[in-house]
């Protein structure tokens, strides 16, 4: 069943130096219980597509196209039928756990107040449904911390809770932002874990947003690739991985470092991402692509389904 | 805890109170007139009875060790001036009023301050946030002895609404422009420092994360943001005190209202020194009371304070 | 009216449009510094103020003091030469309020400088140096941050007289210990950057390290409070004067003259109405120029 649909979705700001594309007609949509990593660059757009799914965009944003949930299109909801969705069907995890959570609230109040707006619950039950999901989600002596505050724990911790208060309501949704950039790295595998470990246990569909194709290779199913606001490649991640066909996938994967490259130079693509006030008529990744073609100036390229079932929006690909 | 922790920053006041009093006082007796100068004509022998009585003529660090002495026992001496009261008297007298006074404006400049710094922030770069904004600005400019008249011309020599001083028991009027002129500085300060920290902790990743989670604006605004944006405010209240009690001795001077500031502004103008000198202490005392207050309530508000 | 902010707004626009948009620190500061016209407006209004408060009183033929009973509290007029009246002694209003103003403004100034040259010596010396040294001289400014400051002043007055050296001084003397704080912190974190270091490894003495590396970094902050201080200078020594415990007869500066006009304002609110508006005006301009100030070095208030 599909659970997610996006339309032709684009997001675009107001500035004093002209109209900035941050999501730029962008369309996927995704069946219950998979998981889809977004990649792309920092001002890849990738972020600002999260908040339009939630939502959450800046007051200054125009959002086009249609978000579509459930059959329910989303996008055309007001605040408050927004609101009901939020945090109850489609939950979100944030990138940095250090900021994330009120320094001034305890782990208690910001966990029960989620269950007692979206579930109507009394105090007590949501006290003690969010102490059976902090210890789902490997927090010690759930009873006793509830009652702390956040800076009484580490980053990975709080990641922990986070993820917690976001599983609380069972959402269909959980989109994760870049969930474990702040991290150590070995929090980071941990947190990775627990993802999936959840994401299995309660089929839930899950929305991955990095910059780092391990985290991708480890999680997901399908991946998109972003970059400029666009999408460049569309797939599942184990052919994608294997055999990228958009010029900047590539480019990407090569200049990851990895254990089989010893030895060799690593890949460095020239150039700067682009200014998304001017972005290119064509292609976006025309200017910094090794395989360019004329028409990538001008042409913008439709997309390319390839014999993996994967999409990808290139000239020379086709 | 929390008890025990007021205690140790009692304790960590006395120093500074000595501190105040120590540089008052040598501050006062290192002036080159005495209180019996003015006096025209007196005997020296009487000149001489009257030094001794009030210890002047033993060495300096002597009558400062019989003042932090009398001090001690809650006395702060007789009156150079006002020959028939101690100045336990005079502050006795003066006090309830100074303090209604101070605590009538301090109350108005927090929940006034608050609320409109509250609302320049939800409704930024609105009418209303202008409004505020440039109340503010000049709210701050405007210092009350500038405002204070300017009102009681207004309002009581062209309106005739309210006194333009005096301060009867019973008579609420004479309430209402002391106070507001008292206030008005600290609203104005307070509006600001509220708009700015509302707006930083609307635009926290924390305020962002509660609407993830769906809540109703009104939870948010009122559990995860109110707190945070006040606690700025409340770590001004200290100052701010400091402040209304510095305005106190102008408003009481132009409105004629019997406080302390009024005796210490006479006592500073006729060498009253042990006037002057309990009133700075009795003032040193407050505001650092009130800087204690401040603490405490500081921690008991932010879960981060350890104690 | 807009509605209220239902969800974060500007500020937080997502790091990903924030890469883009930021250039230099300078050229987004200048930016947002030429955009506020009150700035401007108010630097203009400053200077113009300075100039007539200079120059101003060379236009009148009457000077502060000389009094002339048959034009008691005379509303202002051309024709005979009070442009702005008189007060109750019938003494020109124009020449007073504008030589009042020279003292309000050189009060300010000077007692700024004092108070700047307190503050950065013992910020400086106690940030460079730090610990015990550092936290010694930082305890001693908090013990004095509890003091009600302005009964010192008065009581300086009370006990050395009151003259105008002695504003400067009582003034600078009590009012340094917001620019020791800040300073200090400036210091502090100025001297935990690399170049300290690789200064000191290039065997730097450490006097030169302040002279060369310091000093010209806090010169930034230093001008910002500098701007902010003299408003408050101001307010400060009108306080006084208002009382009657600061600038003494026949000279007068703005607080002084609010107080002559509040006698008087039942039958002559002119009197009152322009030194204060003189007063009100200045500090608002000066306060909003240094706030433009601070946004222009990004500096936020240092809470230690």
């Amino acid at each position: 069943m599909c659970i997610l649909d996006v339309e032709d979705l684009s997001v675009k700001y107001a500035t004093r130096s002209g109209l900035l594309t941050a999501v730029n007609h962008i369309s996927f949509s995704l069946m219950q219980g998979t998981t889809l990593g977004i990649v792309g660059e920092s001002g890849s757009g990738k972020s600002q597509l999260a908040m339009a799914l939630m939502g959450l965009l800046d007051t200054s944003a125009r959002q086009t196209g249609k978000i579509i949930f459930d059959g329910q299109t989303i996008s055309d909801f007001d605040r408050t039928q927004r609101r009901h969705i939020n945090g109850n069907r489609i939950a979100m995890v944030f990138q940095d756990p250090m900021s994330a959570l009120n320094p001034y609230l305890s782990l208690a109040t910001q966990m029960t107040e989620v269950l007692m707006v979206h579930q109507q619950m009394r105090y007590k039950q949501a006290l003690e449904q969010s102490i059976t999901m902090l210890a789902e989600c490997g927090i010690d002596e759930p009873k006793t911390r509830i009652h702390s505050y956040p800076h009484e724990f580490s980053g990975g911790m709080r990641q922990r809770i986070l993820i917690a208060t976001a599983l609380l309501c069972r959402p269909a949704l959980l989109i994760a932002d870049e969930p474990t950039t702040a991290l150590d790295v070995s929090m980071q595998a941990q947190i990775l874990d627990l993802l999936k470990q959840v994401q299995h246990q309660q089929k839930m569909t899950l929305i991955v947003i990095t910059h780092d194709f391990g985290v991708v290779a480890s999680l997901c199913d399908q991946v998109m690739v972003m970059y400029g606001g666009q999408v460049m490649e569309y797939g599942l991640v184990a052919e994608l991985l294997q055999q990228p066909l958009h010029p900047y996938t590539q480019g990407l994967l090569e200049s990851m470092p990895t254990l089989k490259k010893t030895g060799k130079q690593l890949y460095s693509m020239p150039g700067d991402p682009p200014d998304p006030v001017y972005l290119p008529q064509g292609c976006p990744f025309e200017p910094r692509c090794r395989q360019r073609l004329a028409e990538c100036k001008t042409i913008k390229p439709e997309p390319v389904i390839a014999e993996n079932a994967g999409m990808v929006f290139c000239h020379a690909a086709s | 805890m929390l008890l025990r922790y007021a205690f140790q920053r009692l304790l960590s006041a006395i120093p500074t109170l000595m501190v105040m009093v120590f540089i008052a006082f040598y501050l006062v007796h290192s002036a080159p007139g005495g209180p019996f100068d003015t006096e025209k004509v007196i005997a020296p022998e009487v000149r001489a009875n009257l030094d001794r009585l009030y210890h002047l003529d033993q060495p300096l660090h002597k009558q400062f060790i019989y003042y932090l002495r009398s001090i001690m026992r809650g006395d702060l001496g007789p009156s150079f001036r006002y020959r028939d009261y101690s100045v336990n008297d005079l502050i006795a007298a003066g006090f309830p009023v100074s303090f209604k006074l101070g605590a009538a404006a301090m109350s108005l400049a927090v929940i006034i301050g608050s609320l409109l710094g509250m609302f320049a922030a939800l409704y930024r770069n609105s009418v209303v946030d202008n409004t505020i904004q440039l109340f503010s600005v000049t709210g701050i400019a405007i210092p009350g002895f500038v405002i204070a008249p300017v009102m009681i011309l207004l309002f009581s020599i062209d309106l005739k609404w309210l006194p333009a001083g005096g301060w009867q028991i019973g008579r609420w009027s004479d309430w209402v422009l002391p106070v507001i002129a008292l206030a008005l500085p600290q609203i104005a300060y307070i509006a600001r420092l509220m708009r700015g920290s509302m707006i930083d902790v609307l635009n926290s990743v924390y305020i962002r994360a509660a609407y993830a989670k769906g809540l109703p604006t009104s939870l948010i605004l009122r559990r995860h943001a109110f707190k945070p944006a006040f606690l700025p405010v409340l770590s001004y209240l200290g100052p701010a005190s400091a402040g209304i009690i510095t305005g106190s001795v102008v408003i009481e001077q132009i409105f004629s209202i019997p406080g302390i500031g009024r005796y210490f502004v006479q006592g500073a103008i006729n060498r009253d020194y042990t006037l002057v000198l309990g009133v700075v202490v009795v003032y040193g005392i407050l505001v650092i009371f009130a800087n204690l207050v401040v603490d405490l309530l500081y921690a008991w508000l932010d879960p981060k304070v350890e104690y | 009216m807009s509605k209220p902010v239902d969800q974060p707004n500007q500020g937080a626009v997502h790091k990903d449009i924030v890469d883009f948009t930021s250039t230099s620190p300078w050229s987004k500061g200048w930016s947002q510094f030429s955009s506020q016209r009150l700035v401007f407006i108010s630097l203009l209004l400053l200077m113009m103020i300075a100039v007539v408060v200079v120059f101003g009183p060379m236009l009148s033929c009457y000077d502060t003091a000389s009094t002339n009973f048959e034009l008691i509290l005379s509303p202002p007029s051309l024709s005979n030469g009070h442009w702005l009246g008189t007060d109750s002694l019938g003494r020109d209003l124009y020449v007073r309020v504008l030589k009042g103003g020279q003292i309000s403004l050189m009060v300010g100034l000077v007692a700024t400088v004092v108070t700047i040259g307190i503050g950065v010596v013992y910020g400086t010396i106690a940030g460079y140096f730090g610990g015990r040294v550092d936290g010694l001289m930082m305890r001693l400014v908090d013990v004095l941050y509890a003091v009600p400051f302005m009964f010192f002043v008065i009581l300086l007055m009370v006990v050395f007289g009151r003259n105008l050296i002695l504003i400067f001084v009582a003034i600078g003397a009590v009012n340094w210990l917001d620019m020791a704080r800040i300073v200090r912190g400036q210091t502090l974190s100025i001297k935990n950057q690399d170049f300290i270091a690789a200064a000191k490894v290039c065997g730097l003495s450490e006097w030169a390290i302040i002279r060369h590396h310091i000093i010209p970094n806090l010169l930034g902050v230093v001008v910002v409070y500098a701007t902010l201080t003299i408003p408050q200078v101001i307010l400060i020594e009108s306080f006084i004067s208002f009382l009657g415990l600061g600038v003494q007869e026949p000279a007068t500066s703005w607080g002084a003259l609010v107080n002559d006009g509040m006698r008087e304002m039942h039958r002559a609110p002119w009197v009152l109405i322009v030194p204060a508006v003189m007063l009100s005006i200045t500090v608002f301009c000066l306060n909003i120029i240094g706030d433009g100030l601070r946004d222009l070095f990004d500096i936020r208030q240092a809470n230690v």
